[in-house]
């Protein structure tokens, strides 16, 4: 949007309350993408601000002939989290199945809520669990295309792969997806 | 068409992407082949979850928490130095709703004329309360009504003393026209009743209309 383009030309004059517009205008959707890939509230949190730091920091490398103002922030996101990734893997090599396991299974919802709800959040927690246990480079695209409704140009962008290879991506991570699902709600079913 | 292939153009096809003919061969294929339909159903499945997963909201204070840490701290305005549940609180939606339910209760307060530094038991019966709201609203619509009446009687004089300016060389002994001071009297005394209803009517008609549309209001207020 143009509306970006100008706030961010501000910014770079040392316009603070650009910077906060921009800020507040797309913490969400970074927000979200974080929560997508983490699954958790904090962690979410830490890496936005994280990913927000490096945005503020690289501001002047933007350049928006080559590309929306959204996808650079996305491109920058998604390195953050890789990065992200590679460490916490390497941490979590040794890590027992255990850890998986409890993304299956819900912690027990406290009776006080009305079953509508208990059932909204495990149809919630159900789609993170299986999201996690998608294989990452199948994962980030559903994310992008399903959750952050970006095109399939702009998420060959952010990748930096061709478009074929992501719209290839997107048709067998969403049959994974599906079957990761069906096989969590079947197990959950027998219990 | 090749499994292979339709397993490749399952995305395409669940998104309306294909062209005709190519929608028409895999129709015809997934009619054939259980396994295929099997696939479809399952990237069908998928974007049900998907499309129906709502976004997670990130804590108010998030956008602060980066500000201070890129353009350095900023000073808080004061909604955000109060606790969360006095932030809750100062939301539209809740201040409306409160300062609705105070103003409600002073006016019933006020017709029932509660004086609240000598609160009885008793007097906080709500029938007591009904009876003396009711007998004070009959009140404060006949003095009302005697305001109408004085207005409307200043207003007739006024417009017998401009006719009689704009007439004053006509003949002194001929009748004027039927609008005649005398008749004009007479008229107010015949059709105080009429007026009188009708002006209810319309009063009433016209709190109905503030109400429903508060009520609107208050319906698009509330999320
Ligand atoms: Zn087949």
């Amino acid at each position: 949007m143009a509306e970006d383009q100008e706030l961010v030309k501000r910014c770079l004059a040392g316009d603070d309350a650009a910077w906060e517009t921009l800020l507040t205008f797309h913490h969400r959707k970074i927000y979200n993408l974080c929560y997508r890939f983490t699954g958790s509230g904090t962690e979410a949190e830490d890496l936005t601000q994280e990913v927000f730091i490096k945005v503020f920091q690289t501001l002047r490398t933007f350049d928006p002939l080559q590309g929306q103002f959204s996808t650079w922030l996305n491109r920058v996101a998604r390195n953050h989290l890789v990065d992200h990734y590679r460490k916490v893997s390497r941490d979590r090599a040794t890590a027992s199945l255990d850890d998986e396991e409890e993304g299956l299974h819900p912690r027990a919802a406290p009776s006080a809520e009305p079953a509508t709800q208990v059932e909204d959040r495990e149809r919630k927690e159900l789609l993170q669990a299986a999201l996690a246990r998608l294989s990452p480079d199948m994962r980030e695209v559903v994310i992008l295309r399903d959750l952050q409704d970006l095109d399939y140009a702009e998420i060959a962008q952010v990748l930096g792969v061709p478009e074929g290879t992501v719209k290839s991506r997107i048709n067998r991570g969403r049959l994974e997806l599906g079957r990761i699902l069906k096989r969590m709600l079947k197990k959950e079913r027998l219990e | 068409m090749t499994h292979w292939e339709v397993s490749n153009l399952l995305t395409d096809y669940s998104e309306g992407a294909l062209d005709r003919a190519r929608a028409a061969q895999m129709a015809e294929h997934l009619a054939s082949c259980e396994e295929c339909r099997a696939m479809l159903d399952d990237v069908q499945f998928a974007l049900r979850a998907l499309r129906t997963a709502e976004d997670v909201e990130p804590s108010p204070w998030l956008v602060r928490r980066i500000l201070q840490a890129t353009t350095g701290e900023r000073k808080p305005k004061w909604v955000e130095r109060l606790p969360g549940w006095m932030q809750w609180a100062l939301r539209p939606q809740v201040v409306y709703t409160v300062s609705m339910a105070v103003f409600s209760l002073s006016f019933i307060l006020y017709t029932s004329r509660v004086n609240l530094q000598a609160v009885e038991l008793r007097k906080l019966n709500p029938t007591t309360w009904v009876y003396r709201a009711n007998s004070r609203g009959h009140l404060l619509v006949a003095r009302a009504e005697k305001f109408y009446y004085d207005l409307r009687f200043v207003y007739e004089l006024e417009s017998i003393l401009r006719q009689l300016k704009q007439q004053p060389s006509s003949q002194p002994g001929s009748p004027q026209n039927p609008q005649k001071p005398g008749g004009g009297s007479s008229d107010i005394q015949s059709s105080d009743v009429g007026q009188l209803a009708l002006g209810s009517t319309q009063d009433l008609s016209a709190i109905q209309f503030r109400e429903t549309t508060w009520q609107r209001g208050r319906r698009s207020l509330t999320p």
